[in-house]
């Protein structure tokens, strides 16, 4: 029995402070503490991978449109956990009117693993719907979300991080309404890939691409302003991708199929200069200020449903 | 079910529990329930290979008393050859035929001709190689007449399917085990401390040191363009120890539980990575394989009696057979070839049995002579683990040839710190212990209890908050 209480104490303790870490796993703790305590309450959000991210900048967006907006975008993951972030996003006090929905070729795979499983440390233990998001994925079992510390075995950069944060150490922020620009240069990401692979050929995932026209169907119901955006993707990494095309294709169908608004900018001159990106798929700081720019003088152009 | 699986942490105690305090009334009824944990433990993998468990067992139980009673040497011959061919035999087809069959087809399409054959989609059952060499050291003992027969069936099914070693090892003797398995066991709680000690370090090299390089290895040889050569050096290291860490932390482990359960195993591992030379290498790693060949192979072969040519032949034989046991692929066989040629120098200038005491035994450090010869033999055997671990002969030469290149002096890529920093404790540690047991056995003997309690519970914090993801152990694959 005092090992039992012992653990769940630690556990509290540990969980309580990791969670307030702003760099720690690329500051994803930032946005789930957002959406765990109804913080985001936006009339816009942005939701995607990586690429949304670090692309497009909430608070430029908000701000221009004159409205409140927030990046949900999620390092790594495919739409299966981005849409775990909206479903949490819609529970909140203020509902999205619009959606901007930051696509790319690997929107609808869905990988094995749970990428940076870390971020999912601090708010695991008996939440039943976080397990079932994550249970497809290699990463934890069902004793992880039930056994107190059980899930921090082996994580000792977590519970270093924990102490961290408990000692008071520094905890500059990083992400501003969840978006995060990235002060980086051009690196070798892409040469490798080409060397280990050559190409890359996309494969969906058939329960993702249900979830995701479920998704639409959704949007639609409740009268949610959906909005495409392919951001800009460096020219070299574009020819990587050996079925980009059809990739393309299927978002365009949709976007017929539903009348959603897409802006693929594969083609923008952003998408040829080198100066803008830091590897093939993610723009540097200034390229996402700059995308941003433009993606705001092109959503002026519609008529948005929060207005 | 794992040694490091909940699974296991519940399995353990309660066996534990009941063969103290249930069972403890006599032999009999402690051995019985060693037999039903045994087969438990065993079915937890895959059930249906507990009947091929089961079936070897009653074999070699059957034919060991047949031997024993004949009454001529031609009916002795019968059923010492009658096991012997079904053990290899099973060991063969689930271990070999697809080997076989496919580097026999290949070698014929080197003459032009092209057969087409079909492979078998066969499971390996797990420990196959491990619990059929504990019946073949049974028969061959009691055919060469070192033993008698076991005539109480659950004794002898306990001698070889006793789930501390049941999958991995170590190979045990039926003259080292099962004299201990006849006599009635006596809680001692020094032994079980002791047995304790021993677990810990065992958790400590598996998950923190085994698995952690483990990933690092992983990454390396699964993605070995565009990384540097130096990045493969490291690569080649670090699998090093994870396969040290994982093979001899089961070990541990194993003999650790046993010793639980008032049993002594034979040693493993007795510090290998300070060999000074190829030959002290072979006698402090997986000794209880060495061992086996050694008595059952080499010395039949005629040992180290004849000439020279003679020792060579039979060392060439020995390891090749090793490999081959390891796996069948040809990088197994290349690597055991490897360790033969490294030792074939010291059979030749007769200084294969120079170094029969630890390194440095007595002394806190090394001399530079010592730690030169470490480090060579240290070198020499983590080269021929690249072999070891390659998936082909092709993937162990591009690997080499990647070492090799022009980026053999750029810093290596993707090193975790801590995992660094951890495997300088543990050498450290290694180094410290290395004239006990293992490097737990005494290490803090003198240091008052408080501070000892502390320095197992600050290692039981490492594993806790540094167990590298989870990885099978390597040799539940032979």
């Amino acid at each position: 029995m005092p090992i039992v209480l012992l653990a769940y104490a630690a556990d509290i303790f540990i969980s309580t402070n990791l969670k307030k870490s702003n760099e720690f796993v690329k500051g994803e703790f930032t946005v789930w503490n957002d959406l765990y305590n109804n913080n985001v309450n936006s009339k816009v959000l942005i939701m995607g991978s990586s690429r949304a991210w670090v692309h497009l900048d909430a608070k430029m967006i908000g701000d221009s449109l004159g409205t409140s907006a927030y990046n949900l975008g999620i390092d790594g993951h495919n739409f299966w956990m981005q849409n775990y972030r909206r479903k949490l996003a819609m529970k909140q006090q203020v509902q999205p009117k619009v959606i901007i929905q930051s696509i790319d070729v690997f929107t609808l795979e869905k990988r094995a693993d749970l990428f940076y499983s870390e971020q999912f440390l601090p708010y695991m233990l008996g939440n039943d719907t976080l397990k079932k998001v994550t249970e497809s994925f290699i990463g934890f079992t069902n004793a992880d979300f039930k056994v107190p510390m059980l899930r921090y075995f082996g994580k000792g950069k977590s519970i270093i991080e924990a102490m961290k944060m408990a000692f008071g150490a520094d905890n500059p922020p990083t992400r501003v309404r969840g978006f995060q620009g990235q002060e980086k240069s051009w690196n070798n990401d892409l040469d490798i890939a080409k060397a280990r692979l050559g190409s890359y050929t996309v494969k969906l995932d058939p329960k993702t691409v249900r979830i995701f026209e479920a998704y639409l169907e959704e949007c639609k119901r409740k009268n949610i302003q959906l909005i495409f955006v392919y951001s800009p993707e460096y020219i070299e990494g574009q020819n990587f991708i050996a079925n980009r095309k059809e990739m393309i294709a299927v978002y365009t169908k949709w976007s017929k199929q539903y009348g959603i608004p897409f802006f693929d900018y594969s083609n923008d001159p952003i998408s040829f200069d080198k100066k803008y990106f830091y590897n093939a798929l993610h723009m540097n700081k200034p390229g996402a200020e700059y995308f941003t720019y433009k993606l705001i003088q092109d959503l002026r152009k519609l008529p948005l449903s929060y207005q | 079910m794992l040694f490091n699986s909940i699974s296991f942490a519940i399995f353990l105690p309660v066996v534990f529990i009941l063969y103290w305090f249930a069972a403890n009334r006599s032999i009999k009824w402690q051995n019985i329930l060693l037999l039903v944990s045994s087969y438990y433990f065993y079915s937890c993998w895959d059930y249906r290979f507990l009947f091929l468990l089961i079936f070897s067992t009653l074999l070699d139980y059957y034919t060991g008393i047949k031997m024993h009673e004949a009454t001529s040497e031609k009916k002795k011959k019968f059923w010492f050859w009658l096991s012997i061919s079904v053990n290899l035999g099973f060991l063969g087809v689930f271990k070999y035929y697809n080997f076989f069959v496919e580097s026999f087809a290949n070698g014929l399409s080197q003459f032009g001709i092209e057969e087409h054959y079909s492979t078998l989609q066969i499971i390996l059952p797990v420990g196959i190689s491990f619990y059929t060499f504990h019946g073949l050291s049974y028969v061959i003992d009691i055919y060469k007449g070192r033993i008698k027969p076991e005539r109480n069936f659950i004794d002898y099914a306990v001698f070889v399917s006793f789930f501390p070693l049941l999958v991995a090892g170590p190979i045990e003797r039926a003259t080292h085990l099962l004299p201990q398995l006849q006599r009635k066991r006596e809680f001692n709680s020094a032994k079980a401390i002791d047995g304790l000690r021993q677990i810990l370090w065992g958790l400590f090299k598996k998950l923190v040191i085994a698995d952690n390089c483990a990933e690092y290895a992983n990454m390396v040889f699964s993605n070995s363009d565009g990384l540097s050569g130096s990045t493969h050096i490291i690569g080649a290291l670090f699998f090093t120890f994870q396969i040290y860490g994982d093979f001899s932390g089961y070990s541990d482990i194993a003999l650790g539980t046993a010793r639980l359960f008032g049993i002594d195993l034979l040693r493993n591992f007795a510090f290998p990575f300070f060999s000074r030379d190829t030959a002290e290498f072979w006698r402090r790693w997986h000794i209880s394989l060495s061992s086996w060949f050694k008595d059952y192979l080499y010395i039949p072969l005629g040992g180290s009696k004849g000439g020279v040519w003679m020792k060579i032949r039979n060392t060439l034989i020995i390891f090749l057979v090793s490999g081959l046991w390891h796996g069948a692929n040809w990088t197994y066989i290349i690597w055991g070839l490897l360790n033969a040629i490294y030792i074939i120098p010291s059979i030749v200038f007769n200084t294969n049995r120079h170094n029969m005491e630890i390194a440095a035994k007595g002394r806190l450090f090394a001399t530079p002579r010592e730690i030169f010869h470490i480090l060579t033999t240290f070198s020499l055997t983590a080269f021929a683990f690249i072999i070891f671990r390659a998936n082909t002969i092709a993937d162990a030469v591009s690997y080499i040839a990647k070492i090799f290149s022009v980026s053999l002096f750029n810093k290596p890529e993707g090193i975790r710190n801590e995992v660094v920093w951890l495997l300088i404790v543990f050498i450290i540690i290694e180094w410290l212990g290395r004239e006990n047991q293992y490097a737990l056995e005494k290490l803090g003997s003198r240091w008052p209890k408080l501070v000892r309690l502390s320095f197992y519970y600050l290692i039981l914090l490492i594993i806790f908050m540094y167990a590298g993801s989870s990885q099978q152990f390597i040799y539940f694959q032979f």
